[in-house]
């Protein structure tokens, strides 16, 4: 068993709920133990650091305040989290005036943060420490035929990130190891627009078509997703777009952990299927039939 | 037009000084941050080398009171293709709070960013509350009607 220091994040519970659902139900047939960050709040990624970077910094610290006295890495399936953790994590290490700076507001709040913790998004560490051979040996209803658009997005991969970050390959390979087949994605690593989508919808929209006709032409029959804001724009504004452009998308946008935890066996509901917007139902009945029988037998 | 007098010189090192801006003045404007922005492929008015050279140059009004610098998704992939490690998206938030700091930002805008903040915290809490209590099982099921019921009560629109 491995043990992790667990960052849901506010998407997690909110528009991403099958995110978190399926997050959760993976994390015991791939023995991890994750342990919810306790007293956790929101990790800054609003419009604050646009507006006030420091706010936006003390807000993330005190996460990483919190979680250093559990020693665990601190590990988050959303790519914001993990992007706007991360930064402030290095800049805290970089830059010595703003540490003092942060040092002091956390005092106030009886917290202090020495910079020990690890920052993990949840793909990593499926990757790196879990492993593919070991997700290989836990999967009991391959998704064989199944075409999936590997969408990794930006904050995966830029500017930490731990693939390439213009051509990653690790997603990819994660579905390949599940039976499905990755398909070429060019846009694999674009933006979806993130929260441009509020303030300047017409810009975003024509950023979340791009993807949606690049998985498409490729012959995707659903998208793979590590992060609760592409899923989001992919997934709710996909019928907008549609209307926009004379479009007519009918792409499922799931998580990456929805189909591992399909492939795992396990049961369709405690995946969050139904949280979907577009019904993945189609495109996964012979898959979840299978997880079906294999759960009951 | 560009006047010299209305230049300012210390721009350029303000920004550098910001967490994330210290490679500004590396930059020899080969445009490949531009050549790879998503945002500048839909909207071409939009152009981070253009707005780099501006701060090089010492623009500052006309930057930090443009709109353009909202409109940056801060995807990072400038600074995955620039060749010297310019920092651009950091640039991008330095330059963001250098206009808010110095009240460039016309107050309406202002209004209109805490608006965002306060939808987005709103949408937030009442999908968590509608979870979390299960009270409105058909709230849960319509998104569109949770970001109504957000909108209520903002000055601005959104
Ligand atoms: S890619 Fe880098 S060096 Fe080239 S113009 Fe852009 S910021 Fe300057
Ligand atoms: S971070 Fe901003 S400027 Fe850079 S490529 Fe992305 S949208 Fe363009």
């Amino acid at each position: 068993m491995k043990y992790y220091s667990y960052f849901p994040g506010c998407s997690l519970e909110a528009t991403a709920v099958a995110y978190g659902l399926s997050t959760k139900a993976i994390s015991g047939p791939l023995e991890m133990e994750l342990i919810e960050l306790e007293d956790w709040n929101c990790c800054g990624s609003t419009p604050y650091s646009s507006t006030e970077d420091l706010e936006a910094i003390c807000i993330a610290a005190r996460n990483l305040a919190l979680a250093e006295k559990t020693g665990l890495d601190l590990v988050t399936p959303c790519s914001s989290c993990y992007c706007t953790l991360s930064r402030a994590n290095s800049q805290l290490r970089e830059y010595p005036e703003l540490r003092d700076k942060v040092r002091e507001i956390l005092a106030a709040a009886g917290l202090e943060y020495k910079g020990q913790v690890r920052v993990r998004h949840l793909a990593e560490v499926l990757f790196n420490d879990i492993g593919l051979e070991f997700i290989k040996s836990k999967v009991v209803n391959p998704l064989s035929g199944l075409k999936v658009a590997p969408y990794y997005g930006c904050q995966l991969v830029r500017p930490t990130g731990f693939d390439d970050p213009e051509n990653p390959q690790s997603l990819d390979l994660l579905i390949a190891t599940l039976g499905a087949e990755a398909t070429p994605f060019p846009l694999k690593s674009r933006c979806c627009g993130g929260s441009l989508i509020i303030p300047e919808m017409d810009l975003a929209l024509g950023l979340i078509h791009q993807l949606l006709e690049s998985a498409t032409t490729n012959g995707a029959q659903c998208v793979a997703t590590v992060c609760p804001l592409c899923q989001t724009n992919l997934d709710a504004y996909q019928g907008i777009v549609n209307s926009k452009f004379k479009t007519r998308y009918d792409l499922p946008v799931l998580f990456f952990t929805q189909l591992l935890g399909l492939a795992l066996g396990i049961a369709p509901k405690e995946l969050g299927f139904d949280k979907n917007i577009i019904s993945a139902e189609r495109v996964l009945a012979p898959f979840t039939t299978a997880a079906r029988s294999v759960r009951e037998t | 037009m560009i006047t010299l007098n209305n230049l300012d010189t210390k721009f350029k090192y303000e920004v550098a000084e910001e967490p994330g801006g210290e490679n500004i003045k590396l930059c020899f404007a080969c445009g490949l941050c531009t050549a790879g922005c998503p945002v500048s492929e839909i909207d071409p008015e939009y152009n981070p080398r253009r707005i780099i050279h501006m701060v090089l140059l010492g623009m500052r009004e006309e930057v930090l009171s443009s709109n353009l610098i909202w409109l940056c998704s801060l995807c990072y992939t400038c600074q995955a293709h620039c060749p010297q490690n310019v920092n651009f998206a950091d640039v991008m938030k330095a330059l963001r709070n250098m206009a808010v700091r110095e009240g460039y930002v016309h107050p309406s805008f202002a209004n209109r960013i805490k608006d965002i903040d306060t939808f987005s915290q709103r949408l937030r809490h009442q999908m968590v509350s509608s979870v979390v209590d299960r009270k409105s099982e058909e709230m849960e099921l319509e998104p569109a009607k949770l970001a109504e019921e957000a909108l209520k009560g903002l000055k601005t629109k959104v």
